[in-house]
């Protein structure tokens, strides 16, 4: 006959079978948790992301130590410092878009309308791929650019010079920015690209 | 078990009883044996007990069994390797950037000591300083805004509710439009290559990773931008999920610090034609 130690005994094991059941379920969904496709997607993206950053961050710094041995030379006639002075003039000219600068890359033409938001982020896209200078509707578009103050009826021309190939692959591919915004572009090619000076 | 191992002793009235309730032509005195059938509810008691017991073991097994990997693979590694890299390179990226500003410290201490000592170049020197403050390799600090761009606190996640990385380019693109002279994220200062993206559910600013709440400080004409961007026609979008879904945009006026920019600027091939 059943005595009360008895019920005692199964209940305590079925208590810890329940429990050991439930850890194990946890467990399973903890594991599934993190090796879920689209983390590891993610992660993988941002390493790669992180690899390229972080080689141009490299160049970037062995390019400003030169700069500062040039700078800080000790010689009579200090050549070299001058020519790094006059070597970042003609840098920042350009990046300041003092100056109209030509060089290889494309013109891209947009005949329909579109929206600022779509604007805003097609030129993301391009400062994403990387360029060298760029107009926007004959205008320069340097640091402070803004669509606000701009006449946003098409057609809309960009001129981009850059790596013309890796812009042009990075515009066109399949989920890429002209996809998303749904934007139809001509895409021209030219070794002689010009990008108007800042007004 | 228990239920087999006690021997009732009965006591000579109880015997009595069972001697007059005894079929007639059996033994007087004589005991129930052991081994004797259960009762039905005790019988089933046990049963559902031990079914109970079964089962649970049974699903430990079966999961014990699907979890097992039939080959030497581990699903957990490669997600932390990536993880770890992930890490590791982020703080080789933080440590770069450190050094990139400090270099441009020392290289802008050097233009001005070869100014000093060099009247030829005295004046290019002081154009060049002025380009680097345009171009964002000069901190800059002033009267301007502060806006806070965060996810919604209240109800579920939706889409509308959280911070995009598109909220991030309209908005930069608005002050741009309202004259901010500086702009950052995050202790990103914006610049001409700058852009924001977002890879999955992470936002990337000149290929930084960063991280909610969103903090974008612009220098300019304090009253002018901070008036635009409480009007309510301005980013509409986002006000109406500000109203709607809680999306957190706060504005105030403050005193704000712009940091370096401490990236590159890519020019190989482009020239200045005049």
């Amino acid at each position: 006959m059943f005595k009360f130690r008895d019920y005692l005994i199964i209940s305590l094991i079925s208590l810890t079978l329940g429990w050991i059941t439930v850890r194990q379920f946890d467990l399973r969904r903890r594991v599934s948790e993190l090796t879920k496709p689209e983390k590891s997607e993610s992660l993988a993206i941002e390493v790669s992301s992180l690899v390229e950053a972080n080689q141009k961050l490299r160049e970037e710094m062995n390019k400003l130590n030169q700069s500062y041995i040039k700078l800080t030379e000790n010689s009579d006639n200090q050549t070299s410092a001058k020519q790094e002075i006059e070597d970042n003039l003609n840098l920042y000219r350009i990046v300041s878009g003092e100056t109209v600068v030509g060089g290889s890359g494309l013109e891209i033409n947009v005949q329909e309308k579109l929206e600022k938001p779509q604007l805003i982020d097609l030129l993301n896209a391009l400062r994403n791929i990387g360029f060298e200078a760029i107009s926007f509707n004959k205008k320069r578009v340097i640091y402070n650019f803004s669509f606000e103050n701009t006449n946003l009826n098409p057609p809309y021309e960009f001129r981009v010079i850059g790596d013309k190939n890796l812009i042009r692959d990075s515009l066109k591919r399949r989920g890429g920015i002209l996809e998303q915004i749904n934007a139809k572009a001509d895409i021209r090619e030219s070794d002689n690209i010009v990008a108007p000076a800042i007004n | 078990m228990i239920i087999c191992a006690k021997i009732k002793v009965i006591s000579a009235p109880v015997a009595q009883q069972i001697e007059r309730s005894r079929p007639k032509g059996k033994a007087a005195g004589a005991i129930p044996a052991r081994g004797t059938k259960m009762s039905k509810p005790i019988f089933r008691k046990i049963s559902f007990s031990l079914f109970f017991i079964g089962l649970g073991v049974g699903l430990l097994l079966a999961t014990q069994w699907k979890v097992r990997p039939t080959r030497a693979v581990s699903l957990i590694d490669p997600y932390l390797s990536l993880k770890n890299t992930n890490e590791k390179l982020s703080q080789e990226q933080s440590a770069l950037k450190n050094e990139i500003a400090e270099l441009h410290k020392n290289n802008s201490q050097a233009s001005r000591n070869l100014k000093e000592n060099e009247t030829e170049t005295k004046g290019k020197v002081e154009i060049l300083e002025q380009y680097k403050k345009e171009i964002g390799l000069v901190p800059l600090n002033g009267k301007g805004i502060i806006i806070i761009m965060d996810d919604s606190s209240l109800g579920d996640i939706t889409e509308n509710s959280i911070a995009h990385a598109a909220d991030l380019r309209d908005t930069v693109n608005f002050l741009w439009g309202k004259g901010a002279k500086a702009i950052s994220i995050n202790g990103e200062r914006v610049v001409a290559s700058t852009s924001i993206d977002c890879i999955v559910n992470t936002i990337l600013i000149n290929k930084t990773k960063i991280t909610n709440p969103f903090v974008i400080m612009a220098i300019g004409n304090q009253n002018e931008i901070f008036d635009s961007l409480k009007d309510s026609n301005s980013l509409s979008d986002i006000k109406s999920r500000v109203s709607e879904e809680g999306l957190k945009f706060e504005i105030k006026k403050e005193e704000v610090n712009i940091p370096v920019f401490n990236g590159s600027f890519l020019v190989k091939n482009a020239k200045s034609i005049n």
